[in-house]
C-alpha cells in the first residue's frame, strides 16, 4: 500500500484526481489537501503515525506557500517522500524551478496512466535505494541535481539537439576553470580516445578536439560520477581508465563510430557504487536529517553473496534509468549505463554503446590474472553477446586491447 | 619629306594609268590637304615630260612634212648638214607620242608605241650595221619617199630608238622589279641621253665621231637634240616614278636647274651651229664632203652590188637566157634609182636583152661609137674588173656613165653586163638636197674632166665660180683631196665652195629652228615654273596647313578645355542631380513664377511623374493626386508670411502611368485634376473617418505614402518662390503601428502564460473526471439493462433469486456510494471546468480579435470584463479584482485598443500590488469602476499598491519608461495608452496616486467621437478636456505638449512654423 499526497490550491483538480483515482483506492492510500502548509501538516501527522507518505504530487502556483517552497520543505524534513509537480505552467522558468525541487516534472492535463508510472517508479526507485541502503541512497535522492551553475541549461542542451554549438560551447566555459577535473577527464579521453585527446591536454584543446556536444556529454558523466559515485579513489580511477582503454580497442577492432565511443565512454562513468548496506564504505554523505523511523534495516543486503549482488546490481539499474533522464544524457547512454549492471534485464534491442561496454566490463574482469573472474559476472555477458550475435569476441578484443596497451605504454614511455 | 610624299601617294589613287603614282616628289611638301592642288601638281610634272614629248613628236613631224613637200632645207641649221632621215623623223613621231600617252595615262599606248619604236630603231640598227635595207620606212611613204631609197638611219640613231623603245617596253613591263626596273629605265635614259648629247656636242666641236659612226652615217643634229629632249623627259618621268631613286633627293630648284640648263644648252649648241666664219663654212664643206661622199660611195657601192649580182646570176646560168636576165634586169632598174638602161654585151659585142630606156639598137650604137665606152668595155674584159667608162653626154645634157661589168665563166669571156648610169638624178639626190644652196658643187673627174655643177647662191658667183672651177680645177681638185668618189674603176673629185654671202646670213629655217628651241626653253621653262609655282603653293599650302593645323590644334585644345570644364560643369549638375536624388526627402523647387524647377527621384516616385513631364510645368496645374488644398494652403501662407511651414500626413498616390501620360500630354486641364484630387481627398477622409487610422495606410493603394513637408521660401523679400520638402514617414507610421502591434503581442504573450495555465487547469480536472465518469459509467450500464425486469418483478412483488445473483453480480465492486455523490459533481465540475476554458478562450478572442479593430460601438463594460478574464492568472495570486460598472451608454471607440488600454493598466495594477505584498499570503484589491459624466465615460482603475514615486510621476507615459526589471517590461503600456486614448479617442488618461495606498488611473472617453475638424488645430478640445479633468491636487494630467504622438490617428495635423513651435516632435 503506497501513500500519496495531493497538493492543489483548484479544488476541483483535487477532486478530479480522487475521483479518477478512485479505482486504485486497493494499493494507494491518497490523500488530498489544498495548501502547502496543509500538506507539511499532513506528511508530518503521518509520520508521527507511522505511515509517512511515500510520494508527493504538488501543484506549482498556489497562494500563500507555492510547490517550490513546499518541496523544498518537504525534501528537508521528508527525505524519503518522492517529490512530483503536477503544473498547468507551461513556461520554461517555471518548470525549471519544479525541477529543481522534484524529481519528476508533470504537466497538466496530466494523462492518469503517466501520473501512476510516474508515481509507480518513483515508489520503485525509492525501494531500490531502500535496498541498497539508504546512506548511500541519500545523495541520489534526496537532492536535486543541483551541482552546479546552469544544470538546468546543461540539461537541456545535452538532451536537445536543437541547440548550436554556440549555446553548448558556452556553457561549458563554465566548467574550463576548473584544471583538476580537467586533468581528470583529460586522463580518461586519452585513454579512450588516444587520437584525439593526449593527457595534459588543456580544456581548450580537449574541447575542440572532441567537438563540443561530446564533450559535454562527458564532462556531465563525470561530474555525475563526482556526484554519485563516492569519493574518486585509485582503484575506481584506474578501472575507469582500463574500460576506457578497452572501449576504444573494442571500438577500433569493431569499427565503431566516434559517437558510439562517446556514448560508450560516457555510459562507463555513470555509475553508482551502491552495493550493499553492509559494505563499510563510510560514504562523506552530508550528514542528513535522518528520519526518525528510518526504513526498516534492509533486509536483502544482510545475506551477502552472489544473488545478492544480482538484486543489487538489478536495483541500481532501476536507478539509473530513473535517474539519468533528469541529467540530460541520451537514451542510448541511459541504456547503456543502467543496462550495463544487469544485462540480462534490459531490452532485446542492442545498442552500441552497450556492446561497447560490456565487453570492456568483460576485458577488465580478466585484466588481472591474480584474480580470478567472477564466474556469474563473465558468464551472464558472455551469453548475453552471444544472444546477440557476438558470439566469442573475447580473445580477439583482448589481443585488440593488449595491442592498445602496449602502444599506450609505448607512447607515455615516450612522452 | 619622304614620309609626305608617301601619304600623297597613298592618298591617290591607286590605279596603274594614274601617272600620278610617281609622286609629287619634289615640287610638294605634302599637302595632304590639298588633293586638288596636288592633281595640279602632278600634272604640271609630268607636264614638262609632256611637253618634252610634244616637241620631239612635232621635231619629227615637221621633218616629215618637210620631206613630204621636199622642203628639207627648210629645216636645216645650214647647207652642209644632212637632213634628218624620214625613218629617224618617223621613230621621233613615234616616241614623242608615246612619252606624250604615257604622261597622259594610256601606258598601253605608250607600251605599243614603244615596242614599235624599239622594232624601228633595231630593225634599222640591223639593216646599218649589215649594210642592207630592207625599206621598211619606205614602204610606209609610198611613192613620195619611197622612190628615193636614200640612205637609212644611221647606226647611233638606230640605237638611241632601240634604246628608247626597250626603256618604253620596260616601263610598261608587268612584273619587273621596281628596284631593277628602276635601274634599268634610268640606264636607258642615261643610255639615250648621252648619245644624243654627244652628238649635238660634236657638231659643237667639229668631232664626226661623236655623231658619224664608223665612217658610215652620220647622226644629224636635230636628231641628236630629239634625243636628248627624250631623254630628258625620260628622266622627267622617271623622277615622277614613285619609288624612283631620284625622287626625294632632289630639291625643288633642281626642276628650274634642268629646265634653264636644257634651255641653255639647246641655244648653245643652235648658235654655235648656226655661226658663220670661214672656219665654220671650211669645216661646213669638209663636212660636206665626207658626208655628201660617203652618201655617194654608199650608194654607188650599192648599185654596183647590184650590177655584180645581176652578173653573178648570169654566170652561174652559163648561157645568159634574155627572158631570165630581162625580168632580173627589169627588177634592178625598178629598184635603183639612176639607171637608164641594162644589158647584154657577148664577146662579139652584140647588145641583147637591152632593158630601160634604149633599146638594143641605140644601146649597140651608143658603145660601138664612143670610144671611151669601148676602151671601158676592154678594160672590164682585160682585167675581168668591173669598169665604168668616163660620162658620155648621149642625149641632149645628161651625162651618162656606162659600166661594165664583165662575165667569166672559167677563164672564158662570155660577155659582160652593161648598165646605163644616168649621174644625173644621183648627184642631184644627194647634192643638191644634201648640200642645199648654199654651196657650189663641182665634180670632176681625176683627170679633170667636170661632169658635173651645181650652182648654189647669185648667178654671178655662180658664173666666177665656174670659171674658177675651169681654170683652177687642179687646185680644187687637191684642196678637195678628201672629196673622192669611188666608182667602178674611176674616182671622182668634188669641189665644193660655201657660198658666204648666203651663209653668212641667217637663213630662215635656222630662225625657225631657233624659235622652236627658244619655245622649247620657255615652255619648258614655264612647266618648270609651273610646277614649281606648284610646288610653292603646295609650300605656301603646306604652311597655311600647318598654320590652320596649328590654330586647329589650338582650337581643339581650347575645345577641349571648353569640353572639360562643360564636362566639369555636367558633372556638377550630375553630382548635385544625384545629390538631389539621392536624398530620401522629397524635393520639389517652385521659382517665382509658380513653375517647377527642381523635381528629385524620390518626388518622381511618389507622384508617378517624371521630372521631364514635370519641369517647367505651372506647380499648381501639375495632376499630383495630394491634399491639394492643405499644401495650396500652406504654399500661399508661405508665400505670404515667408515663414517655414510644415504640414503632417499627407498622403501622396502616384499617378497611374497611362494617367500620368494624359494628365501632361494631352493637356488635362487643371481643374478636372483638381476636382478629381478633391474627390479622391474627400474618399479618403471618408475613408479616415471610418477606417482605423492605423491601418488606413495599408488599407490603401499600396503605393500611397504618407508625407510630412515643409514649404520653404526660397526667395527672401517675399518672393513668389518656394520649395517643398517632404519626407516619407510612411516607414516611420509603419514601425510606429509595428511598435503598438509588438507592444499589444507583448501584452498577449505576456498573458500567454497565464492563459496556458487558466487553461491547463480546468482540463487538468475534466479529463479526471471524463476519465472517471466513463470508467464509473461502463459497469452501471448492466445494471442499466436489469432495471426493467427489475420493474417487471417490483409489479410482481417476486424477485427472483436469479435476477438477485445478477443484480449482485453487476454491482458486485461499484462503489454505488460513491458514485451516486461523485458522478454528478464530476459532471458539474465537467461543465464548469469546461465553461472556464470557453470563457478565456472567448476573452482572448474579444481582447484581440483582428476582426475588431475597426471602429464600433461597444459596450466598455463588457471589453473591461473581458480584460479581467484574460489577466485573471497575472492577479490571482495577490489581488482581487472589485468591479463597479456603471450605467454607461454603448461608446463609439476602437474596443481592441481600448482592451489593450485596460489590460496595460490592470496589469500594471496587479504589478503594483504584487510588489507590496510579495509572495506572502496578503492580497491586495483592484478596482475597476466606470460612469458616465456628460458625454465622457470615465474609467478608473484603482489598485492598493504603493503610488508612484515623486521622479517618476512625469515620466510613466513617455515610451520605453519602465520601472519594471530588464526583460519583464518594455516600456510602452502607458505610452501606448496614452496614444490610444489621446490621439485615437480624443479621451484623456490622468492618474492619481499616492505613495503607500496606491494610484487610480482615470480614462476618460467620449461617448460618440465628434467628425474630427482636420484642418483647425485638431488637438485643441482633447487638450482642453484633459486639461479640464484636472482638479485634484495630486492630478498629473499629462500636458498636452509632452504627449507622444502617434501621428496616423491625426491626419494633415498642421505643425505651425518651425521657428515659431518650440515643441518636439516624437
Amino acid at each position: 500500500m503506497n501513500r500519496i499526497l495531493f497538493v492543489d490550491d483548484e479544488q476541483r483538480v483535487l477532486s478530479g484526481l480522487r475521483r479518477q483515482l478512485h479505482a486504485r483506492r486497493a494499493s494507494w492510500e491518497m490523500q488530498f489537501v489544498d495548501g502547502g502548509l496543509a500538506a507539511l501538516a499532513e506528511l508530518a501527522r503521518a509520520v508521527a503515525a507511522g505511515m509517512p507518505y511515500d510520494v508527493i504530487v504538488s501543484d506549482m502556483r498556489m497562494p500563500g506557500m507555492d510547490g517550490a517552497q513546499l518541496l523544498a520543505r518537504v525534501s528537508s524534513e521528508f527525505p524519503h517522500t518522492g517529490r512530483l509537480v503536477l503544473s498547468g505552467h507551461a513556461d520554461p522558468d517555471r518548470m525549471q524551478l519544479a525541477r529543481s525541487c522534484a524529481h519528476r516534472y508533470l504537466q497538466k492535463p496530466c494523462p492518469p496512466e503517466t501520473l501512476e508510472a510516474e508515481v509507480k517508479q518513483a515508489v520503485e526507485v525509492r525501494e531500490a535505494l531502500d535496498r541498497l541502503g539508504w546512506e548511500a541512497a541519500c545523495a541520489v535522492w534526496c537532492s536535486p541535481p543541483k551541482h552546479f551553475e546552469h544544470c538546468a541549461s546543461v540539461f537541456a542542451a545535452l538532451a536537445s539537439e536543437a541547440d548550436t554549438d554556440d549555446v553548448v560551447a558556452g556553457l561549458l566555459a563554465s566548467f574550463t576553470h576548473d584544471t583538476a577535473f580537467w586533468a581528470r577527464l583529460g586522463l580518461v579521453l586519452a585513454a579512450a580516445f588516444p587520437a584525439q585527446v593526449r593527457p595534459g591536454a588543456g580544456a581548450a584543446a580537449t574541447i575542440a578536439a572532441m567537438g563540443t556536444r561530446n564533450i559535454l556529454s562527458l564532462v556531465m558523466a563525470l561530474r555525475f560520477s563526482d556526484a554519485f559515485g563516492g569519493p574518486p579513489d585509485a582503484s575506481r580511477q584506474t578501472a575507469d581508465l582500463v574500460v576506457a582503454q578497452h572501449i576504444a580497442a573494442i571500438g577500433a577492432c569493431e569499427n565503431s563510430g566516434l559517437e558510439a565511443l562517446v556514448q560508450a565512454v560516457t555510459a562507463s562513468m555513470l555509475r553508482l557504487p551502491l552495493t550493499a548496506p553492509t559494505a563499510p564504505t563510510a560514504p562523506t554523505v552530508p550528514t542528513v536529517p535522518t528520519a526518525p523511523t528510518a526504513p526498516t534495516a534492509p533486509t536483502a543486503p544482510a545475506e551477502a553473496g552472489a544473488p545478492s549482488g544480482a538484486a543489487a546490481a538489478a536495483d541500481r539499474s532501476t536507478v539509473l534509468s530513473w535517474l539519468l533522464p533528469t541529467w540530460g544524457f541520451k537514451d542510448a547512454v541511459v541504456a547503456a549505463a543502467a543496462c550495463r549492471e544487469a544485462p540480462a534485464l534490459c531490452p532485446p534491442a542492442t545498442s552500441g554503446p552497450l556492446v561497447l561496454l560490456v565487453g570492456a566490463d568483460l576485458l577488465l574482469s580478466f585484466s588481472d590474472p591474480a584474480v580470478p573472474p567472477d564466474e556469474a559476472f563473465v558468464g551472464a555477458r558472455m551469453a548475453w553477446l552471444g544472444e546477440r550475435g557476438w558470439a566469442e569476441p573475447r580473445t580477439r578484443w583482448a589481443a585488440a586491447a593488449s595491442a592498445c596497451a602496449r602502444k599506450n605504454s609505448s607512447e607515455n614511455s615516450l612522452t | 619629306m619622304n614620309s609626305p610624299t608617301g601619304r600623297t601617294s597613298a592618298e591617290s589613287q591607286p590605279g596603274p594609268a594614274r601617272p600620278a603614282d610617281g609622286g609629287v616628289a619634289s615640287a610638294t611638301s605634302a599637302t595632304s590637304a590639298a588633293s586638288r592642288g596636288h592633281r595640279d601638281v602632278v600634272r604640271g610634272n609630268y607636264s614638262s615630260a609632256v611637253l618634252l614629248g610634244a616637241a620631239v613628236a612635232f621635231l619629227g613631224g615637221a621633218f616629215l612634212f618637210n620631206w613630204y613637200l621636199n622642203e628639207l632645207r627648210q629645216m636645216m641649221p645650214s647647207g652642209g648638214f644632212v637632213p634628218m632621215q624620214y625613218n629617224t623623223a618617223l621613230g621621233f613621231v613615234i616616241t614623242g607620242l608615246a612619252v606624250v600617252a604615257h604622261c597622259l595615262g594610256r601606258p598601253r599606248v605608250a607600251f605599243v608605241a614603244g615596242a614599235a619604236a624599239a622594232g624601228l630603231g633595231s630593225l634599222s640598227l640591223a639593216e646599218g650595221l649589215l649594210g642592207h635595207s630592207v625599206h621598211i620606212v619606205g614602204a610606209l611613204f609610198g611613192g613620195s619617199i619611197a622612190g628615193n631609197s636614200g640612205p637609212t638611219m644611221s647606226v647611233n640613231t638606230s640605237l638611241c630608238f632601240a634604246l628608247t623603245g626597250a626603256l618604253l617596253v620596260t616601263w610598261r613591263a608587268p612584273g619587273a622589279r621596281k628596284r631593277w626596273r628602276t635601274a634599268v629605265l634610268g640606264s636607258l635614259a642615261a643610255g639615250v641621253v648621252s648619245v644624243g648629247f654627244l652628238g649635238l656636242l660634236g657638231y659643237v666641236t667639229h668631232e664626226g665621231g661623236t655623231y658619224g659612226w664608223a665612217r658610215m652615217s652620220a647622226m644629224e643634229a636635230h636628231t641628236a637634240l630629239g634625243f636628248v629632249a627624250l631623254g630628258t623627259a625620260f628622266f622627267v618621268m622617271l623622277m615622277r616614278m614613285k619609288d624612283s631613286p631620284v625622287v626625294g633627293t632632289l630639291p625643288g630648284w633642281s626642276a628650274w636647274m634642268v629646265g634653264i640648263g636644257v634651255a641653255v644648252l639647246t641655244m648653245t649648241l643652235w648658235t654655235s651651229l648656226t655661226a658663220s666664219d670661214a672656219r665654220t663654212s671650211q669645216l661646213a664643206e669638209t663636212r660636206l664632203h665626207s658626208a655628201a661622199l660617203s652618201h655617194t660611195n654608199q650608194t654607188v657601192q650599192s648599185h654596183l652590188r647590184a650590177l655584180k649580182r645581176l652578173a653573178l646570176r648570169c654566170k652561174g646560168e652559163g648561157r645568159v637566157r634574155p627572158s631570165d636576165f630581162g625580168a632580173d634586169a627589169s627588177t634592178l632598174l625598178e629598184e635603183t634609182p639612176g639607171l637608164s638602161s641594162i644589158a647584154f654585151i657577148d664577146p662579139g659585142g652584140n647588145v641583147f636583152g637591152a632593158q630601160g630606156l634604149h633599146d638594143d639598137r641605140t644601146l649597140e650604137m651608143s658603145i660601138g661609137e664612143r670610144q671611151e665606152v669601148r676602151a671601158a668595155l676592154r678594160m672590164a674584159r682585160d682585167e675581168r674588173l668591173t669598169t665604168s667608162s668616163d660620162p658620155v653626154s648621149l642625149f641632149g645634157p645628161t651625162t651618162d656613165l656606162f659600166v661594165f661589168v664583165p662575165v667569166y665563166v672559167g677563164d672564158t669571156y662570155r660577155g659582160a653586163l652593161v648598165c646605163e648610169h644616168d649621174l644625173q638624178p644621183f648627184l642631184d639626190w644627194i647634192f643638191g638636197d644634201g648640200v642645199g644652196r648654199t654651196f657650189d658643187v663641182d665634180v670632176c673627174t681625176l683627170n679633170g674632166q667636170p661632169f658635173y655643177s651645181r650652182r648654189g647662191g647669185a648667178s654671178a658667183r655662180r658664173e666666177a665660180r665656174a670659171s674658177a672651177a675651169a681654170g683652177a680645177s687642179g687646185v680644187a681638185a687637191q684642196e678637195a683631196a678628201d672629196g673622192r668618189i669611188g666608182f667602178a674603176d674611176k674616182v671622182w673629185i668634188m669641189s665644193s665652195l660655201a657660198d658666204v654671202t648666203v651663209v653668212g646670213g641667217k637663213n630662215v629655217s635656222n630662225t625657225l629652228i631657233l624659235w622652236f628651241g627658244m619655245f622649247l626653253a620657255v615652255a619648258l621653262a614655264f612647266v618648270i615654273r609651273k610646277s614649281g609655282l606648284v610646288r610653292q603653293r603646295a609650300v605656301s599650302l603646306a604652311v597655311a596647313n600647318r598654320t590652320i593645323e596649328e590654330r586647329s590644334t589650338s582650337l581643339r585644345v581650347a575645345n577641349e578645355s571648353l569640353r572639360a570644364t562643360e564636362s566639369e560643369l555636367t558633372r556638377a549638375a550630375r553630382a548635385q542631380r544625384r545629390v538631389l536624388d539621392s536624398l530620401s526627402a522629397m524635393l520639389i523647387g517652385v521659382d517665382d513664377e509658380g513653375r517647377v524647377v527642381e523635381w528629385n527621384s524620390v518626388a518622381s516616385d511618389l507622384f508617378g511623374l517624371g521630372d521631364a513631364q514635370v519641369l517647367g510645368q505651372v506647380f499648381d496645374d501639375l495632376p499630383l493626386c495630394w491634399d491639394r488644398e492643405c499644401v495650396r494652403e500652406a504654399v500661399a501662407r508661405c508665400i505670404a508670411t515667408g515663414e517655414r511651414l510644415r504640414r503632417e500626413n499627407i498622403t501622396v498616390t502616384p499617378l497611374p502611368a497611362q494617367e500620368a501620360l494624359r494628365g501632361t500630354g494631352t493637356g488635362m486641364t487643371a481643374d478636372s485634376v483638381d476636382s478629381a484630387g478633391a474627390e479622391e481627398d474627400a474618399a479618403m477622409d471618408a475613408d479616415a473617418t471610418e477606417a482605423d487610422a492605423a491601418a488606413k495606410v495599408p488599407a490603401e493603394s499600396a503605393q500611397s505614402r504618407v508625407v510630412s513637408i515643409t514649404v520653404n521660401p526660397t526667395q527672401t523679400g517675399g518672393g513668389r518662390g518656394f520649395a517643398i520638402i517632404g519626407s516619407d514617414v510612411t516607414e516611420r507610421q509603419m514601425l510606429e503601428m509595428q511598435l503598438h502591434q509588438a507592444q499589444k503581442l507583448e501584452s498577449v504573450g505576456t498573458l500567454a502564460a497565464g492563459i496556458a495555465h487558466e487553461i491547463n487547469t480546468p482540463m487538468q480536472f475534466v479529463s479526471d473526471n471524463l476519465r472517471f465518469v466513463s470508467q464509473s459509467v461502463m459497469p452501471l450500464t448492466s445494471v442499466l439493462q436489469l432495471i426493467p425486469e427489475l420493474v417487471d418483478c417490483s409489479r410482481n412483488g417476486v424477485l427472483p433469486t436469479e435476477l438477485a445473483a445478477r443484480l449482485e453480480l453487476a454491482t458486485h465492486g461499484v462503489d454505488v456510494a460513491f458514485l451516486a455523490d461523485e458522478l454528478p459533481a464530476a459532471l458539474d465540475e465537467m461543465q464548469e471546468g469546461v465553461n472556464r476554458v470557453t470563457t478565456i478562450v472567448r476573452a482572448m478572442k474579444d481582447f484581440s480579435h483582428p476582426g475588431n479593430q475597426g471602429r464600433q460601438n461597444a459596450d466598455l463594460n463588457k471589453a473591461i470584463s473581458t480584460t479581467v478574464s484574460v489577466a485573471r492568472n497575472e492577479y490571482k495570486y495577490h489581488a482581487d479584482v472589485e468591479t463597479d460598472f456603471g450605467e454607461i451608454p454603448l461608446a463609439d471607440c476602437y474596443v481592441a485598443d481600448l482592451n489593450q488600454v485596460f489590460l496595460n493598466l490592470l496589469v500594471n495594477a496587479a504589478h503594483a500590488i504584487k510588489d507590496v505584498v510579495g509572495d506572502g499570503a496578503g492580497r491586495g484589491t483592484i478596482r475597476i469602476s466606470t460612469r458616465l459624466d456628460g458625454d465622457m465615460i470615465e474609467i478608473r482603475v484603482a489598485d492598493t499598491g504603493a503610488g508612484i514615486p515623486e521622479h517618476a510621476r512625469s515620466k510613466i507615459f513617455d515610451q520605453f519608461f519602465t520601472t519594471k526589471g530588464v526583460g519583464k517590461g518594455t516600456g510602452l503600456g502607458l505610452a501606448i495608452a496614452r496614444a490610444v486614448v489621446i490621439d485615437k479617442h480624443k479621451g484623456s488618461i490622468r492618474f492619481e496616486t499616492e505613495l503607500g495606498k496606491g494610484t487610480t488611473f482615470i480614462v476618460r472617453i467620449p461617448v460618440s467621437s465628434q467628425p474630427e475638424d482636420n484642418e483647425g488645430g485638431p488637438r485643441a478640445a482633447p487638450a482642453a478636456s484633459t486639461s479640464a479633468a484636472a482638479g485634484e491636487p495630486s492630478d498629473l494630467s499629462i500636458p498636452h505638449d509632452a504627449a507622444p504622438q502617434f501621428p496616423a490617428a491625426n491626419p494633415h495635423a498642421v505643425v505651425d512654423p518651425i521657428p515659431v513651435s518650440g515643441e518636439p516632435q516624437p
